[in-house]
């Protein structure tokens, strides 16, 4: 069975990422170096604690009954979810159709990954950054070509109501003609789900 | 911790409702708890086993377990909702406008007045602590020590400010007062500190409306959780400091249920938030 480095599992999320009691688990590993992430932990794949899908799923079934009873369920963050293509997979088998599983995820990931689990995920939270290559770039440090490309598949391929974006305004990085940019592109493309916000920084 | 007795007051509402949906008896007690709470406690975990069991002996007879989608008005509509983050706009002081028209319980205070340049105009400083003190809503002042020390070296201070604004934190005082809390009339100053933890202490009652509410306000506000005062140093950096308090509320409050009271927030400790955190 595969395994996975996680560095946090979070119990009774009310509808903080995602509909009703979730419990998020956060996976070690991430393609991006954002300026201002403040899990930088996360970057190194090899800190956080060893899981197999049976670990992980005997874990969090203790909130099995509210995951129920709200429509609830595991959202897997990171780090980068969709680096854990197998894991997620095999987790999916384990807790059955019932549970609500969400990937907070940058779309920065192998076209292949994410095709493979379209048809696990009930969900996505789409962390755009900025729609503008540069900003992303001088941001993330990587390109944004795989992000756009991805989530154009998702939006033809699945329901456009199971995917939120999260457009920030970063300080220094963007500005709010930057972000209305950005919204105005993502709704051309056909998102329709928004969380407009802005960094805080310490 | 405020959240957790929120997290764990919605939980519990879930258990009653999946125990009067399935006829299980479940008799919940009242929890006398008054330290730190993750939403949940052995006690509470115990009832939720104690309900699968329940259930499970249901199923065994043939009987269908109502638990699927039982509770989800319970949590609002909020579908992949995510934590919105309050906007700490900078805003210099010589810009900030006193918002004439209150709230109903507390007097205006709006985020923006709490955050001051220092380094710019060392006139606006003086400005600031004055200002907030006359306008007897959330005056506060650095402890002097620290205020002398870091004005030297820190660009920008934040002041403290209640979790979620004050207009959670007013409704957790009336959520823990209940009924009477809609029926006073009048004003009551406390005075606090807010600790670099986000906890207050020395919850002190300086102007009281009626004795009977003095220890729950008090109670209310040493579980409440704020974002405490910090400085922005010349180097990006930011060093949280204790800051002395006082406090106006207005009542009548408003009354609140456990909905009023919930901040959506990202998580804080060791675990990635989704936002701002996970940037």
């Amino acid at each position: 069975m595969t395994t996975a480095r996680i560095f946090g599992v979070s119990r009774h999320r009310l509808t903080t990422d995602g509909e009703g009691v979730t419990t998020l688990v956060a996976f070690s590993g991430c393609p991006l170096r954002c300026v201002y992430c403040l899990n930088k932990t996360c970057w190194d794949e090899a800190k956080g604690r060893h899981y197999t899908p049976d670990l992980l799923f005997e874990e969090v079934r203790i909130d099995q009954l509210y995951f129920l009873a709200t429509h609830g369920g595991v959202t897997f963050g990171g780090g980068e979810p969709l680096l854990q293509v197998e894991f997620i997979k095999q987790f999916r088998e384990l807790c059955g159709p019932q549970w609500q599983l969400l990937a907070e995820t940058s779309l920065n990931v192998p076209f292949e990954n994410v095709q493979a689990l379209d048809v696990v995920l009930d969900g996505y939270i789409i962390d755009i950054k900025d729609m503008n290559p540069e900003i992303y770039k001088a941001y993330t440090g990587k390109e944004n070509d795989l992000v756009i490309s991805n989530l154009q598949w998702l939006l033809q391929h699945g329901y456009p109501n199971r995917i939120l974006v999260r457009v920030p305004h970063i300080p220094e990085f963007n500005t709010d003609e930057d972000v209305a940019k950005s919204m105005e592109r993502l709704k051309a493309m056909g998102v329709t789900r928004f969380d407009e916000f802005r960094y805080i920084i310490r | 911790m405020a959240r957790g007795k929120q997290t764990c007051k919605i939980l519990k509402e879930i258990r009653k409702q999946i125990a009067a949906e399935n006829d299980i008896k479940l008799v919940i007690e009242e929890c006398t708890y008054q330290g730190d709470c993750k939403g949940t406690c052995p006690k509470c975990e115990a009832e939720v086993r104690y309900l699968e069991r329940e259930l499970e002996k249901r199923q065994r007879v043939g009987k269908a377990a109502m638990v699927a989608g039982l509770s989800v008005g319970l949590l609002g509509a909020a579908p992949v909702a995510m934590a919105q983050t309050p906007v700490a706009d900078t805003l210099d002081a010589s810009e900030t406008e006193v918002i004439t028209e209150p709230l109903m319980g507390i007097m205006p205070m709006e985020p923006q007045l709490y955050y001051v340049e220092l380094s710019n105009n060392p006139e606006i400083k003086k400005q600031f602590r004055f200002s907030m003190a006359d306008l007897g809503v959330l005056g506060f002042e650095v402890k002097d020590f620290e205020f002398d020390q870091m004005k030297k070296e820190a660009k920008a201070f934040y002041a403290p400010v209640a979790k979620g604004g004050q207009e959670k934190l007013l409704a957790f005082i009336s959520y823990n007062l209940g009924e009477k809390a809609t029926k006073l009339k009048g004003e009551m100053k406390l005075s606090f500190n807010v600790n670099t933890n986000g906890k207050a202490s020395m919850v002190i009652v300086k102007k009281s409306i009626d004795p009977e509410i003095d220890f729950p306000v008090v109670d209310a506000m040493n579980a409440y959780t704020w974002e405490s005062a910090y400085y922005v140093l010349q180097s990006g950096e930011m060093k949280r400091v204790n800051s002395d308090c006082t406090l106006t509320i207005q009542f009548p409050l408003k009354p609140a249920t456990v909905d009023d009271l919930w901040i959506e927030e990202p998580l804080e400790g060791e675990v990635m938030a989704p936002s701002p955190k996970d940037q």
